[in-house]
């Protein structure tokens, strides 16, 4: 695993300087229904191809960042800060 | 050629040989007249020099502490010292290869056919390491330290200085490009430099890219006696140089690429025939080698076994070197070498041949390891009688003869008659012959994956490198399928290998002391490393004898009396604010709201997903 991320702070840094946070996916309220929950916690997408993922920079600018790659290819096509 | 006018020497098991400037361990030991390099992995069958280029495992020795070392391309250092490796007491006299004479009791799959039981592998483990297999790791503590890592980026990687790569390189910086220019060789011209027949070196392409590299620094940088090992995703080559300077034996280069280029050449592999692997057979390219790189005449009498124009090529360099060129046969008219420590003679079917080199003008192979990581396919081609590399990546080209250009087919594949015997290697790195590749084929290992990973074929030091297109040829006749139909086994990184060292680079570890560190040393600390951190271990005192007796002394004193921890080794978050404690109520598994001033709780840091992440006190 070599690739590379192009931070938006930073620019395109190799990925051993990043740690990998998971598929970026929208988070229940506190009061939603326990299967909501357990779907949020537990079931992953694992898409095979592209998916938006949380990747933290943590030998550069320490932020956290969101990437869309290809989980086959692992080529990430664009990253950035979320909204 | 080798300046014969600098000289000096080194240490070879305890004797000293005298070596010239540019030599490299092996040719230095050639010169000194030493024809036995190695012995085999399994037979201990004596071994010479065979390729010259780093290609085969048939040179692998101890140099300077580090095994495994191939000396043919190890430049000689004055005052370095060099040992042999597995031979019992020396390798002109191994008593150890009495092995062969029990080759009838290892038939491939040996491993897998005696060790039936949970406890034989355990019991016969440590006679067959003491007995077979390659050189022995140092010491912990020992061996080398002087390795040391580089990190590089280059808009064009250009992998090989022959003419192909050289012609690359300056059409890419006169475009403008920055290119970084890789060569595994001391100097630059590739197979050019001692094939003296196929052409000149390209001196002035050769000056014209040194003066742009002293003009434009920032625009070309050539890196000489350095290998790419390995392409790995995003262009991220693995580049290892021998002796960048005077400090150091081995620099890594993690070198970054927008675009590769690779103009890896082609080599050469033998062919197989009975005693293939006897000292004096060598391939064409490494007797050119000798010759011309190193001013050493290869023989006295030469056999030359060649299907194509390389022949003339070679007897031309024999023949200028004073040596007497005997014959030239065909590869099919090879039925067997003749001798026990070295060439004797050559059988072949129109009569015996008396002969000190059996030069081998071999198949030509791309040398498309690299491509085949980049994610290339290797495509048989029956005219060039070669798997040539298609379908490349977009960032990753292939120029000059790695592309299969100017190679034709030496003899046909798969070969019609393929002697069956167990004196005919195909793989020399752990002793495969022919009749064992068909012994495993008609176990119903037919598909060259599973073959290979039953015989070991192309698992050895040479990574295949030798063995793959006799051993495709060997299971396609067998099987009735075409080589194409067989196909390749998957090239992986690294190839060729990388000492460990290499990888682990210098060794300069930070030491962090705790502000107790002398408290704890005073009360007999023994000490364990914590990350960067010394910690104690346990505290040795004149009341306890051990470790055990250690622990269980403080095990009582905590519970009974009192106990002091120094957690200067933990990390420490500050949590500031009015909302600090509902934070830490939502992180940890219990409440921390309520923790009053001054006290202290013990807890366990949870993720959303209910995983333990760490423990500590708040």
């Amino acid at each position: 695993m070599s690739f590379l991320i192009p931070c938006p702070h930073c620019g395109t840094r190799s990925v051993y300087e990043f740690r990998f946070g998971g598929e970026v996916k929208t988070r229940p309220q506190p009061e939603a229904p326990s299967e909501e929950w357990m779907e949020y916690t537990y079931t992953k997408a694992n898409e095979s191809g592209v998916q938006k993922e949380w990747w933290f920079h943590r030998s550069g600018c320490r932020q956290w960042l969101q990437a869309m790659r290809n989980t086959t290819t692992n080529e990430v096509l664009e990253a950035f800060f979320p909204e | 050629m080798a300046d014969s006018t600098e000289k000096f020497s080194f240490q070879f098991d305890g004797q000293t040989v005298e070596a010239h400037d540019g030599d490299t361990v092996a040719s230095a030991l050639y010169r000194a007249g030493r024809r036995i390099f190695t012995r085999s992995f399994k037979y201990h069958r004596p071994r010479g020099l065979l390729c010259m280029a780093g290609k085969c495992p048939n040179c692998m020795m101890n140099v300077g502490g580090t095994p495994n070392v191939r000396a043919c391309i190890t430049p000689a250092r004055a005052g370095m010292s060099v040992q042999h490796q597995n031979a019992y007491p020396s390798l002109d006299h191994d008593l150890l290869s009495v092995a062969q004479r029990f080759d009838w009791l290892m038939p491939v799959g040996w491993y897998y056919k005696t060790m039936t039981h949970e406890w034989s592998w355990h019991a016969a483990e440590p006679y067959i390491r003491k007995v077979a297999g390659l050189g022995v790791a140092p010491e912990p503590g020992g061996g080398s330290t002087d390795y040391e890592h580089a990190w590089m980026h280059a808009e064009v990687a250009v992998i090989g200085g022959g003419p192909a790569g050289l012609q690359a390189a300056l059409e890419l910086v006169q475009g403008g490009a920055q290119v970084t220019l890789v060569d595994d060789q001391p100097e630059l011209g590739g197979h050019l430099r001692y094939r003296k027949q196929a052409g000149k070196v390209p001196a002035e392409l050769i000056a014209q890219l040194r003066a742009h590299a002293r003009a434009e620094p920032a625009s070309l940088e050539i890196i000489s006696r350095a290998y790419c090992f390995g392409l790995y995703e995003g262009n991220l080559l693995g580049v290892l140089q021998a002796s960048p300077h005077a400090g150091a034996i081995e620099r890594l280069i993690h070198l970054r690429a927008k675009r590769v280029v690779v103009a890896t050449g082609a080599y050469e592999v033998p062919f197989t025939f009975e005693n293939n692997d006897l000292p004096g057979v060598m391939l064409s390219t490494a007797v050119q080698r000798l010759i011309h790189l190193h001013g050493i005449k290869p023989g006295n009498r030469a056999v030359i076994v060649a299907s194509d124009a390389q022949g003339d090529e070679v007897a031309a360099d024999l023949r200028e070197a004073g040596v007497e060129v005997v014959t030239r046969l065909a590869p099919h008219q090879v039925i067997s070498g003749v001798g026990s420590s070295h060439i004797k003679a050559v059988r072949a079917k129109d009569g015996e041949f008396t002969c000190d080199l059996l030069v081998l003008c071999g198949q030509r192979v791309p040398d498309a390891g690299l491509l085949n990581q980049a994610g290339g396919k290797l495509s048989w081609n029956e005219e060039r009688g070669a798997f040539l590399p298609v379908d490349l990546p977009a960032n990753v080209s292939a120029v000059g003869e790695v592309t299969g250009a100017w190679m034709a087919c030496a003899t046909p594949q798969p070969p019609e008659n393929i002697p069956y015997l167990k004196r005919s290697f195909v793989c020399l790195c752990s002793d495969v012959s022919t009749a064992d590749l068909r012994d495993g084929i008609s176990e119903g290992f037919d598909h060259i994956e599973t073959l290979k990973r039953y015989t070991t074929l192309t698992m050895g030091p040479c990574q295949g490198r030798m063995c793959q297109l006799a051993g495709i040829g060997v299971c396609a006749h067998e099987t009735g399928r075409s080589m194409g139909e067989t196909g390749v086994t998957t090239s992986r990184p690294p190839n060729p290998s990388v000492s460990l060292g290499a990888l682990a680079g210098p060794r300069h570890h930070p030491t962090r002391l705790t502000p107790m560190h002398y408290a704890h040393q005073e009360c007999g600390a023994v000490w364990m490393d914590m990350g960067e951190w010394k910690r104690p271990r346990y505290y040795k005192a004149t009341s306890c004898p051990d470790e055990r007796t250690c622990v269980e002394e403080e095990y009582r004193a905590v519970r009974e009396r009192v106990g002091l921890i120094d957690v200067s080794t933990l990390g420490k978050l500050d949590v500031k604010g009015r909302d600090a404690g509902k934070l830490l109520d939502k992180v940890y598994t219990n409440r921390f709201s309520d923790l009053k001033p001054g006290r202290v709780r013990y807890s366990v840091l949870c993720d959303e997903a209910g995983i333990m992440l760490d423990d500590g006190t708040i």
